[in-house]
């Protein structure tokens, strides 16, 4: 009788088979805890996920706090440095309070610096494109120094010190001057020293 | 367990179709069944269509070439073709010793279709169903097949007396 293709490919594959001891194996793979434990792997994927979360928010808020500080005390210094002409002269913050009426906020009479320097006036100026007081002193020495308001943005800004908790104001150096930083009432301080 | 002894032979059988040879068969059965095995317990209504899908889905994945895809063919279905069903492989007649000795010779579609048709005795639209083809396209595999078939063993088989 002449063979039929269809019963030798049935013949030719029912002659492929696993021997026993991989039949073993296969089985034993499907009886190990692991193998079915798609709840754990599932349960690891998700623990794995969470901690990769927390690990960018953690890393990332931090890069992202000094990269907005950075951009201010830069731009404080670039006011500094211009010594850009005063809008208003006074010697009080109250005196100058009543022209700075554009900018959300009322100026404050800082707790730093307290080194028995003097106020000479001050002007409307742009931090990060947030509307700021800039207002110009000299030091007991005569050093000129320039102290600008914005209001405080925690998320964006971070964490800063507050001299009413007795924390002093942390500094950064950019092109050459001290930037000191610091928090009162809810408004970003930042002072630029010749 | 998920796949019992009879389970692992047949779909053991179905990857020696796609891959052509018993050691990558081996290896294409482990991974299918570790990665089924990755599936929620109960998930599965009928493992074994699941694991195929998986097998054939893996082996498309490990050839990456088009040439050595299961899903390459001819995506074409000519006129002519639409008389064509898996009943002019019916009358072919070929030893088991010359179907072993071409079976690697054999791509992985074809092999595929001679699975199909001969284990699970489907008809070329049921194949195509299952392959998630055109039914020419299957139809167009299954001619060429033919003609290979008859190119592979025409004269040995003219030798033996196989009809073809």
């Amino acid at each position: 009788m002449k063979p039929n293709l269809k019963q030798s490919v049935i013949e030719h594959l029912e002659s492929v088979r696993l021997d026993d001891a991989r039949l073993d194996e296969l089985e034993a793979l499907q009886r190990m805890p692991s193998a079915r434990s798609w709840w754990r792997n599932r349960t690891l994927q998700l623990f794995a996920a969470a901690c990769l979360l927390v690990a960018v928010v953690v890393n990332w808020l931090p890069l992202e706090q000094p990269d907005l500080l950075d951009a201010i005390a830069e731009e404080a210094v670039m006011n500094h440095l211009a010594q850009t002409p005063l809008e208003v002269h006074g010697t009080t913050v109250a005196e100058l309070d009543g022209h700075f009426d554009q900018l959300g906020f009322r100026l404050v009479e800082p707790l730093a610096p307290a080194d028995g320097g003097r106020l000479l006036g001050g002007r409307y100026c742009s931090l990060q494109g947030v509307t700021a007081a800039q207002l110009r002193r000299h030091d007991a020495q005569g050093r000129t120094q320039n102290l600008y308001q914005v209001p405080y943005q925690p998320a964006s800004m971070g964490e800063l010190p507050d001299p009413a908790l007795g924390e002093q104001p942390r500094t950064l150096q950019v092109r050459g001057l001290n930037v000191d930083l610091w928090v009162e009432h809810g408004l970003l301080f930042a002072l630029t020293r010749d | 367990m998920l796949f019992d002894r009879d389970m692992l032979n047949r779909l053991y059988r179905y990857a020696y179709a796609l891959s052509g040879d018993e050691p990558g068969a081996g290896d294409l059965l482990q991974d299918t069944v570790e990665r089924c095995l990755q599936r929620p317990p109960g998930a599965l209504a009928c493992p074994e269509a699941y694991a195929r899908r998986v097998m054939r889905n893996r082996y498309i994945d490990i050839t990456r070439r088009r040439k050595a895809s299961p899903e390459t063919g001819d995506a074409h279905a000519d006129a002519e073709l639409l008389a064509i069903d898996t009943h002019c492989l019916e009358s072919l007649t070929v030893s088991r010793d010359m179907l072993q000795q071409a079976w690697s010779r054999l791509d992985a579609f074809e092999r595929e279709i001679l699975y199909y048709w001969a284990v699970e005795d489907m008809t070329a639209a049921q194949i195509a169903s299952t392959l998630g083809s055109r039914r020419g396209t299957v139809l167009a595999r299954i001619h060429r097949l033919r003609a290979r078939l008859r190119a592979e063993f025409g004269d040995d088989a003219a030798a033996q007396g196989v009809k073809l």
